[in-house]
């Protein structure tokens, strides 16, 4: 079974690559950057099956990173990352399309459950997608 | 004073006060973010070691220990500058060391500024001078200035605030490197600006000038009367 594949995104440095390095040994596949602009360039090269998003970043912030991200990758699925102050906002993003949300600090073991919720819900939508061009190609050639 | 203007005073200042104070403790919890993975990542090598006879690196351990006390001491310095903040507020009017408060808030706007991809510097004298003023209202004053420096620039690089000693008090700068532009977006945040700086009895001598469009001034005297 072929691992997960993760990318994360937040701007606290030391913080990404310590969640980075114990998702590696419990067997995850996990790339990482500090921004928005870093996950859009990430995200355009390769898939992901879970985006985990810090929403407060300097710059491009998590909130239009996540707009982007959905935009141009509908299937795309992102856990939100949250401190207290950004409950609100996080709940607004599941509006927008993020599939969850977690509050910091958080517990890695959960976190991985969610990655691994994200995953079986794009393998899902891919299988549907799949399903709906094979319909759509046999309704064409009259089979 | 207008009843009005004094309530719009008092409500922004405690808005001020309210917003920085919760913004730097979301500061602190980066900080706890940090150490909590980091604690995990000891007790991940710690199981390891326990349970699948993977031997501990003693270097790894120490690195990771010092990186530790080194967060420590960062969210240290956050609560301390929370408290600092806090304490601003103790009293209507004192007596205060100008370079100390102005590292203060700079200290304080260092992460809205980061937030807008701005660095934020200092050019500060040797020499300082004691205002008597409103500590917090005096911080409230620069901050604004600076959160109009962020608003109206569109360019987000490096604003540097400085000061001057003059006669009668201090010049107090917040010099942009890229022009600012007096839009809509500014006006509300340069009325209040403008209000809350009289009340304090200091006086704009610059606000985004045709003529030099990078820099906001307010001069404040060594002691102000009263009421």
């Amino acid at each position: 079974m072929s691992s997960d594949k993760v990318l994360l995104v937040d701007d606290e440095v030391e913080f990404v690559e310590t969640l980075a390095e114990r998702m590696r040994a419990r067997g995850l596949h996990v790339d990482y950057t500090h921004s928005g602009d870093g996950a859009i360039e990430k995200v355009g090269k390769k898939t992901y099956d879970a985006i985990v998003l810090d929403l407060a970043m300097p710059g491009m912030d998590g909130m239009e990173t996540l707009r982007h991200l959905i935009d141009n990758h509908p299937d795309l699925q992102v856990i939100l990352l949250t401190g207290q102050g950004t409950i609100a906002a996080a709940v607004e993003a599941t509006k927008l399309g993020a599939q969850d949300f977690m509050q910091k600090p958080t517990d890695i073991d959960k976190l991985i459950e969610k990655i691994k919720s994200a995953r079986a819900k794009r393998m899902q939508l891919a299988e549907q997608r799949s399903a709906a061009e094979i319909e759509d190609i046999l309704s064409r050639k009259g089979w | 004073m207008e009843k009005e203007d004094s309530r719009l005073l008092w409500e922004r200042g405690l808005q001020f006060l309210g917003r920085q104070t919760a913004a730097q403790c979301h500061e602190v919890t980066n900080v706890f973010n940090v150490i909590n993975e980091m604690v995990g990542l000891m007790g991940d090598l710690a199981w390891g070691a326990q349970n699948k006879g993977r031997p501990l690196d003693p270097d790894r351990l120490v690195e990771l220990t010092g990186k530790i006390a080194a967060q420590v001491q960062r969210g240290n310095t956050i609560v301390r500058a929370i408290n600092q903040f806090g304490h601003s507020a103790d009293t209507p009017r004192a007596v205060f060391d100008l370079r100390a408060v102005l590292e203060q808030i700079t200290f304080i706007a260092r992460r809205p500024a980061a937030l807008s991809k701005t660095a934020l510097e200092t050019d500060f004298p040797d020499q300082t001078v004691s205002l008597e003023n409103s500590p917090l209202g005096f911080q409230q004053a620069v901050f604004t200035a600076l959160q109009i420096a962020l608003s109206a620039s569109s360019e987000r690089r490096r604003i540097t605030i400085g000061y001057t000693l003059v006669d009668s008090g201090a010049r107090i700068e917040v010099v942009s490197d890229d022009a600012l532009e007096h839009h809509d977006a500014v006006s509300e945040q340069v009325v209040f600006f403008r209000l809350l700086v009289q009340a304090l009895g200091g006086c704009v001598e610059r606000l985004m000038e045709a003529d030099d469009p990078h820099r906001i001034t307010m001069v404040f005297p060594k002691q102000t009367s009263e009421g």
